[in-house]
């Protein structure tokens, strides 16, 4: 009897034992990608110093991004929340994932400027932290400011936890409000700034702009005539496998996909001239990395993509034609295609 | 009735240059039977100026085509007879006739057969047959007749239109009632026009830039005058206006029609009627007049042999477009201007490139599913 419980003990403990072993293998670095470079920005990994972030450098656990006057750099995650990182600014990224489930995400900053467009999850929370607060965030956009001396956040919508560190005071910071904390442990909560709040909305529709250098060269595209495409892929450093541009003409619902042609770190597609119509194509690029995930540019393109304008061509169509006291008139009709 | 016409022009101006003088009658006791007829050439148009001599307002002695001829049996010795003339004139407008002129001759020998012409009425011309009053106190002429007549013809140069009786009779010698004759002759000539101009002639169908694709086609006119000439012309490529057509080239079909404003076109004609060419129509009427034949023509009209599938494919296309371009084509199809595509100018291209009927189709059915596509029309003249 007692060698019977032995044995399912020691059975029992393995498969505990091995369980966790498993769940342990699942766990990574949470990694996400500068999407966006204005001027200068620079990253830095745990094991290397500075460096210059261009556009879709990864950035991983213990990654810090630094951005210098007049410059800002905008950071993707997988789930598509979206940091952008104002001049000036230093902050350090952590989190792990298991599988696709975001186990842990979190922002330090000691002095900077940030402004973030979290998703909503299920139960992750998105943790920002200076010397002197704490905001922790579920599907929120909104600004975080950690000044020295004092910190911010406003919220442009849904709401999220605001304490300081220092006196552990805390509360909920709601849509339009600013939370504000200051090294002496105050902590208070009132109507945002209209400025503030018109500045955070603004600031990030900054992405939907361009692709940040990663964006498909069409060279000069004219109406009904075949066009191509190059995408400069460098910036993946080889971790791009494959990648498609979806394009659609104006006022046509359904993108068509040109899977592109990878060669080195350059993909390049041929666009049929039937489809490339005045006055735009409307594009977005689908580009796969060696470790599964898809990044799309822009990043929305699905619902707002992107746009190339078409020159037109100018048709003129001309008919010969009589009138009845026998005059050669011709019907001459022009338009822009 | 032409003739008619004739006579009595010759009689109005007859009277002009004649002194009358009554030359009192002897009576003829025994009856002779004359035949008497009246030969004047028939016009639709009659010139003055041609009958009379400008200077002395007289009869023309040279004027042709007016004579009576008397016949009757052979007179031993010549039976003296006089010859008596009246002239009813009913301008056009006038409610009623009224007499011109009315007067007799001296007496003159007729053996059995006589012949007067012009001459014989003029005085100056030692006419024998010279007119003169009926009684002293009478006029040979209607004076405010003539004027109007004679003021007509100043500014037309041509006889007013109207209605003219003429009556010649041989009364025996001494006579004076004309209800007692040998016998007698009376025409009635009609003048319809004083110019060519009046002649009224016009083609009702084909309308004016109309097409059809049948091959012979029924022509219908107006006209005042019965007798018409039908001829169709090709209209050439360099030809820019129905009278290039006109003056360029041979008819195609040349039909002298009488009686009747209808002509399809003959399936015998020797020049048939081809697809893809245009046509002009012109009408004829042909018209006397004492300086010889004289034409009216009506308005030539265009007409053009095909099935228009071009033009109904851009009617299709541009009716359904808004703005301005549909407003534009709309015009130029319609009246005046009637405007078809014709092949035979040259092909259909799009930006230089030859279209068929059939890319033309393609390319206007895609151009209607461009509804942002903005068309621009615009009408060359070439």
């Amino acid at each position: 009897m007692t060698k019977k419980i032995i044995i399912i003990g020691v059975f029992t403990l393995l498969g505990v034992l091995s369980l966790g072993q498993v769940g342990k293998q699942d766990k990574k670095d949470i990694s996400a990608y500068i999407v966006k470079v204005i001027r200068d920005v620079n990253m830095k990994s745990p094991s290397k110093g500075w460096q210059k972030a261009v556009p879709l450098s990864t950035l991983k656990s213990g990654y810090e991004v630094k951005t210098d006057k007049g410059s800002l750099a905008m950071i993707l995650f997988a789930d598509q929340s979206k940091l952008i990182l104002r001049e000036k600014s230093i902050v350090t990224i952590k989190g792990e994932v298991k599988g696709k489930e975001i186990l842990s995400r979190s922002v330090h900053m000691d002095r900077g400027n940030i402004i973030f467009n979290v998703k909503k999850a299920e139960t992750e929370q998105f943790r920002f932290s200076s010397p002197i607060s704490v905001a922790s965030i579920r599907g929120t956009l909104g600004g975080y400011i950690a000044g020295g001396n004092a910190d911010s956040l406003t919220i442009v919508d849904g709401a999220a936890e605001f304490t300081n560190s220092i006196s552990g005071k805390k509360g909920s910071v709601g849509a339009g409000q600013t939370g504000v904390t200051d090294s002496t442990g105050n902590f208070k909560v009132g109507k945002a700034n209209a400025l503030t709040l018109n500045n955070i909305r603004l600031s990030q529709n900054l992405g939907d702009i361009d692709s940040g250098g990663i964006g498909p060269d069409f060279g000069h595209l004219k109406s009904k005539q075949t066009g191509s495409v190059r995408v400069n892929l460098s910036s993946f450093q080889g971790k791009a496998i494959a990648a498609s541009l979806f394009y659609r003409k104006q006022n046509v619902q359904t993108f068509t996909e040109l899977p592109l042609t990878i060669t080195g770190q350059v993909a390049t597609g041929q666009l049929p001239a039937n489809k490339v119509k005045y006055p735009k194509l409307e594009y977005y690029l689908s580009i796969k990395l060696n470790d599964g995930s898809i990044i799309l540019v822009p990043e929305d393109g699905t619902t707002k993509p992107a746009f190339v304008p078409v020159e037109a061509v100018r048709c003129e169509l001309r008919i010969p034609g009589q009138t009845g006291s026998l005059q050669k008139k011709v019907v001459v009709l022009k338009w822009n295609e | 009735m032409k003739s008619l016409r004739m006579k009595l022009l010759v009689f109005i101006f007859t009277v002009f240059g004649l002194g009358l003088w009554f030359a009192p009658a002897n009576a003829q006791n025994t009856k002779s039977s004359i035949n008497t007829t009246i030969n004047i050439a028939e016009y639709d148009i009659l010139y003055l100026t041609d009958f009379i001599d400008a200077k002395t307002q007289n009869l023309n002695s040279a004027v042709s085509g007016f004579s009576v001829d008397l016949v009757g049996a052979q007179q031993v010795p010549p039976l003296q007879i006089r010859i008596y003339m009246k002239v009813l004139v009913q301008l056009r407008g006038d409610a009623h006739a009224e007499q011109l002129l009315e007067g007799l001759s001296h007496d003159i020998p007729f053996t059995g057969r006589l012949t007067l012409t012009a001459r014989d009425f003029v005085k100056a011309a030692g006419g024998i047959a010279v007119l003169y009053p009926l009684g002293a106190n009478s006029n040979i002429e209607n004076s405010n007749l003539k004027k109007r007549i004679t003021d007509f013809a100043q500014t037309t140069s041509a006889a007013p239109p109207g209605t003219y009786q003429i009556t010649v009779k041989a009364l025996p010698q001494g006579t004076t009632d004309p209800n007692n004759s040998y016998g007698g002759d009376s025409k009635t000539i009609v003048i319809p026009y004083s110019a060519v101009d009046e002649v009224f002639v016009e083609i009702n169908d084909p309308r004016n830039g109309s097409y059809s694709n049948n091959l012979a086609p029924t022509f219908s006119w107006t006209s005042t005058e019965p007798n018409v000439t039908v001829r169709v012309y090709e209209a050439g490529l360099n030809h820019h206006s129905p009278q290039d057509a006109l003056t360029g080239g041979n008819p195609y079909l040349e039909e002298n029609v009488v009686g009747t404003n209808t002509l399809t076109y003959p399936a015998n004609a020797k020049r048939q009627l081809q697809e893809n060419k245009a046509y002009v129509l012109q009408i004829e009427a042909n018209v006397s007049s004492s300086r010889g034949p004289m034409k009216s023509v009506s308005q030539p009209v265009v007409f053009r042999i095909t099935n228009d599938n071009l033009g109904s494919i851009l009617d299709y296309f541009l009716n359904s477009v808004s703005g301005n371009a549909s407003a534009t084509y709309s015009t130029l199809r319609a009246d005046p201007t009637k405007w078809i595509p014709w092949s035979p100018y040259g092909n259909i291209t799009l930006n230089g490139n030859m279209l068929s009927e059939s890319d033309l189709q393609v390319l206007l059915k895609e151009l209607s599913t461009q509804q942002d596509v903005k068309l621009e029309l615009s009408v060359e003249n070439q």
